[in-house]
Parts: C-alpha cells; sequence; structure tokens
C-alpha cells in the first residue's frame, strides 16, 4: 500500500468527507428497513407497494453516489490491477498522478456537464416515475448525482495534492504532525 | 535514473500532448456529425443514422418492423439512405429513448411514446388508449383528421419530430398466474401494465409497475410479479409468458391500437432535403400498413397452438368490461383535468370518434359473424 504524507488541504478534505460518508452511511439502515417493510407487507398482507420498492433504488442510488468519494478517501475502491501491486512507490505515486489528472477528474467534469441538462429536462417536465404509483419528484433524484460528483473530484484533488507532495516534496507549508 | 532519458518530466510531457491529441481529436471527429452542421441537404446526402429501438428485433411485428422499414429505405435507396439499428439497452436503456434524440446523442429512435408517459403525461393516448379506437379508426384520425398535428405539436418543445411508423391491433389483456373472476381479484396484485391501462389497474388497487420487456419473463417466473401484459400472443409466446402464467386473458380492452413511432431529432429532420423526408414519411406509412398486417397473421396459429401449452384464454365477460370502462374513464377525465395537452388530445379523439360511431356501428358485421 502506497503510503502517501498528508498535506493541510488534504486532512481538511479527507475528514469533512469522511464526516459526509459516515452520516450517509445510514442510508443503508433505513435501506434495509424499507426492504423488509415491502417483503413483509407483500408476503404477508399481500399488498405490494411501488412506491416502497422505487424508494430502494432511490436511497441506493443516493448511498452509492456520495459513498464514492468517501471510498476514494479510504481507497478502499476497487483498483483492478495486478502489475501496480509489485512496482515501487514512486512509479506507482506517478501512476496515481496521471491517472488522477488525465482520467478521473476528465471523466468527473464530463458527467457533470451532461448530468445539468438530464437534471434539467426532468425538472421542466415535472418528470414523475413511469411506474402509475411511482415516486414523484424525479429531478430530485437525478440532482443526487452531480451531487456526488462534486464530492468526487474533492477528494481526489486532496489524494492529488499528497500525490505531489510526496513526489515534489513539500508544496505548502506543513506542520510537522 | 539520470541516465535514464525518459525523465519524469519528458514523461510528464509526451503524457501531456498524447492526451491533448486525443481530446482534440475527438472533439473533431464528434463536430463533423453534429445535427445542422451539414451544407444544405440536396438528394445525394448520405443519411446515416444510429437508430435504437424499444423492442428487439426478434420480436414479430413488434420488434421486426424497424427492420422492414430499413430494408424499404436501404432498397429504394441503394443505401444512400440506412439506418443502424441498436437493439434495446445496447445504447441506452428502452426508456430513454426520446430522451437521447432530444439531445442529439442519437440521430432518431424507434419507440413507444406511451413509454414517456412520466415527463408528457399526453403520450399514451397517441400511442395506446384503454377503450380507444381500432387500428384503422385510429389511422384515420391520425392522417386524415388532427392525429399527425397533434401528435407533431405534443413533440415540438421537446425538439423531436415522431412520425407514425408502425401501428397493430389489440394487445392482450394480460397474463395472470391466478384467475380473475371479479375485479376484486385484482387487488393487491403486482402487475406490469403499460400505460394508461396500468392507472386504470393501480385505481383498482393493484400496485403497477413498467418494466422493460426483456425483464418481464424473469419477475413473473420468480413471483416477483403476479401478471403481466406485454404485447400480443405471438410476441408474449417468445418471451415465455406462457410457461410461468397460464391465464391468458382478452380482448385487450386496455390497449385497443398500439402505435409506434420513429422519432426524428428536429434539427436532423429539418437538416433533410425535401426528398428525403418524403420518403422516409412514406416508407413509415407503408410499414404501418405493412405492421398491421403482419401482427393481424401471425396469432391465430399461436393461439391455436395454445391447448396442447395448457395455457386457458379467457375472455372477460361484459359485466367486468363495462366497470373497467367506468374506472376508465375516470382516470382519462383526471388526466385531462391535470393536463392541458392530454385534454386537447384526447377532446379530438373522442369528437373523431364520435362521428366515427355511426359509420362503424352500422356497416361492419358483428364479431361472431
Amino acid at each position: 500500500m502506497l503510503d502517501l504524507p498528508h498535506t493541510r488541504f488534504s486532512r481538511w478534505v479527507d475528514l469533512r468527507l469522511t464526516q459526509i460518508g459516515e452520516i450517509t452511511s445510514w442510508l443503508w439502515l433505513l435501506l434495509l428497513a424499507v426492504i423488509v417493510l415491502n417483503v413483509v407487507m407483500r408476503y404477508a398482507f399481500g399488498e405490494g407497494r411501488i412506491e416502497f420498492e422505487e424508494l430502494q433504488w432511490h436511497i441506493y442510488a443516493t448511498g452509492f453516489l456520495i459513498g464514492l468519494s468517501f471510498a476514494n478517501v479510504q481507497d478502499a475502491h476497487v483498483r483492478v490491477d495486478v502489475v501496480r501491486a509489485r512496482l515501487p512507490a514512486t512509479v506507482q505515486a506517478w501512476i496515481e498522478w496521471y491517472g488522477i489528472l488525465l482520467l478521473l477528474l476528465p471523466f468527473v467534469v464530463l458527467v457533470l456537464i451532461y448530468s445539468l441538462p438530464f437534471i434539467e429536462y426532468s425538472f421542466v417536465t415535472s418528470e414523475v416515475s413511469e411506474a402509475p404509483g411511482g415516486l414523484p419528484y424525479r429531478w430530485l433524484i437525478k440532482a443526487v448525482l452531480p451531487i456526488g460528483f462534486l464530492l468526487l473530484p474533492l477528494s481526489a484533488l486532496a489524494r492529488l495534492s499528497r500525490v505531489a507532495k510526496f513526489l515534489f516534496g513539500s508544496l505548502p507549508a506543513e506542520k510537522t504532525s | 535514473m539520470r541516465k535514464n532519458p525518459w525523465t519524469n518530466q519528458s514523461a510528464a510531457f509526451a503524457i501531456l500532448i498524447a492526451f491533448l491529441v486525443g481530446v482534440l481529436g475527438a472533439a473533431s471527429l464528434r463536430d463533423s456529425d453534429k445535427p445542422g452542421n451539414e451544407a444544405v441537404a440536396t438528394q445525394s446526402t448520405r443519411v446515416n443514422w444510429r437508430v435504437p429501438v424499444a423492442f428487439g428485433t426478434n420480436l414479430p411485428a413488434l420488434g421486426d418492423n424497424i427492420l422492414y422499414v430499413r430494408g424499404a429505405l436501404q432498397q429504394s435507396t441503394e443505401d444512400r439512405v440506412s439506418l443502424q439499428v441498436f437493439e434495446p439497452g445496447m445504447l441506452m436503456p428502452a426508456f430513454s429513448i426520446t430522451e437521447s434524440v432530444r439531445d442529439g446523442k442519437v440521430e432518431a429512435g424507434y419507440t413507444w411514446l406511451g413509454y414517456d408517459q412520466g415527463r408528457i403525461s399526453a403520450t399514451p393516448l397517441i400511442s395506446a388508449v384503454p377503450f380507444g379506437m381500432e387500428p384503422w379508426e385510429f389511422a384515420a384520425w391520425y392522417y386524415e383528421d388532427e392525429g399527425k398535428q397533434l401528435t407533431t405539436d405534443l413533440y415540438a418543445s421537446h425538439n423531436i419530430q415522431p412520425i407514425l411508423c408502425g401501428l397493430i391491433g389489440p394487445e392482450t389483456a394480460g397474463w395472470f398466474r391466478s384467475e380473475i373472476k371479479s375485479l376484486d381479484d385484482i387487488k393487491g396484485l403486482k402487475i406490469r401494465f403499460a400505460g394508461l391501462g396500468g392507472k386504470v389497474l393501480q385505481k383498482l388497487g393493484a400496485s403497477v409497475t413498467l418494466i422493460p420487456g426483456g425483464e418481464i419473463f424473469q419477475a413473473l417466473e420468480k413471483g416477483a410479479i403476479d401478471a403481466t401484459e406485454y404485447s400480443m400472443p405471438a410476441v408474449d409466446q417468445m418471451l415465455g409468458f406462457d410457461r410461468v402464467a397460464k391465464f391468458n386473458y382478452f380482448p385487450g380492452w386496455h390497449q385497443t391500437f398500439t402505435a409506434a413511432h420513429l422519432v426524428v431529432n428536429t434539427a436532423i429532420w429539418q437538416s433533410l432535403s425535401d426528398a428525403d423526408r418524403s420518403l422516409i414519411e412514406t416508407t413509415c406509412t407503408a410499414g404501418v400498413l405493412r405492421n398491421l398486417a403482419r401482427g393481424e397473421a401471425l396469432q391465430g396459429a399461436v393461439m391455436q397452438g395454445f391447448p396442447d401449452k395448457g395455457v386457458t384464454p379467457v375472455k372477460f365477460p361484459k359485466e367486468i368490461l363495462r366497470e373497467l370502462q367506468l374506472v376508465t374513464n375516470e382516470v382519462l377525465q383526471e388526466e385531462a383535468e391535470k393536463d392541458s395537452d392530454f385534454a386537447k388530445i384526447w377532446t379530438s379523439q373522442k369528437r373523431f370518434q364520435g362521428n366515427y360511431q355511426h359509420w362503424k356501428r352500422n356497416a361492419y358485421l358483428d364479431r361472431d359473424f
């Protein structure tokens, strides 16, 4: 595991994103409750509810999108490589550097650019679920997309500052911790 | 490290250059096929559209009609006008087709407009209406009355030109795992039902969901839903509904006609020459009749085979249908009060139907002749 030094920026961002992630993680408990409720209502009382089913993917999407930045901070995301782990730390850091600059950040920007008309269209047409009993205000859940994708680059920039410090020595003045 | 000519600085430089070349290259390629950039279209301009479809092209009548239209266009123009058909889910989810056409991500699409009901609540009226018109009656309203204009107007603000391009008769009223003896039996069931018919069942106490065709069988088999409607027997059989639900209900009260449209991005449509627009419209008109013919041709043989498969076709008795019609009228009334486009189109259809009744009642033999 690559051991990167912290910067003042990264420490602040990581702390906040970890807090946001931890608060968001309560959503999974809520999701569990909704699922249990839905199952009991359907199989014990013979009453299926589309609202609850849709609520499930709304909660799941929210937890997942906010969780992206949390996973990046914790370095808990999946890295699909077998080669990188064997490389020297400096090379790993360079891969991290270019990966964030050339792949992750442009991807985030693209998602942000394309998510705005996506939400706008949903908002101006007052989009509701296609299912008759489904949830209204479809734009609300769509709006979680850019929120997740604003937090994600924040976590990426924090990590970038740590990689920079590792590669190029001290960047901003840093108190010894 | 220092003897290595590949210093970090030169590596950074090279990677950045490669990245920029890639971005610029991609951007310049994209610009060339952006809508509206072409010079004035002539009759020799190539038309090559990506056309995602909402129904698998393996599905008889419902899905394969776009292949007929594509073939006819290519043959009559010697491949100058060609459609690249993409199966559902290949480029985008089936329910996102019109949005992608609107944004110009694809030039056109072939879909059932009722799937847009979450955004444009009047769309079921132009794609399938419970206790609505019969297919040729709908064609009469569309081509000879206000249908075409109202359909065009409905989508004008969405940057989409819709062209009626497929039409089939009624669908089956659904595949149920249990028998429906009265409308009370519908209460509490979880049903996949599209469009306004779905709203009617919701009002009767069912819990109605809308899932794309490709996912229905699995949901029905696993018991995630108790019943479903999808299309005509020949299509439903291919999807395997008869293997997991033994009661197939008729008549298709919820969808007396089923219309499919070719939706084209307005800028793309306007960039075509008059000749090409006319060609596409005419080919779609041919597609409508061929689609109707094919849909009618296939069902008899399939239904003849029902007994061997243990499937019981059941016709709802008239009293149940009358009850369903009452609820349908309530639902349509509510929708019309909520949305002015809905009210406008419904009024037009009702006027036309009222007019047509005089002919329909007198001219046609009763069904049992």
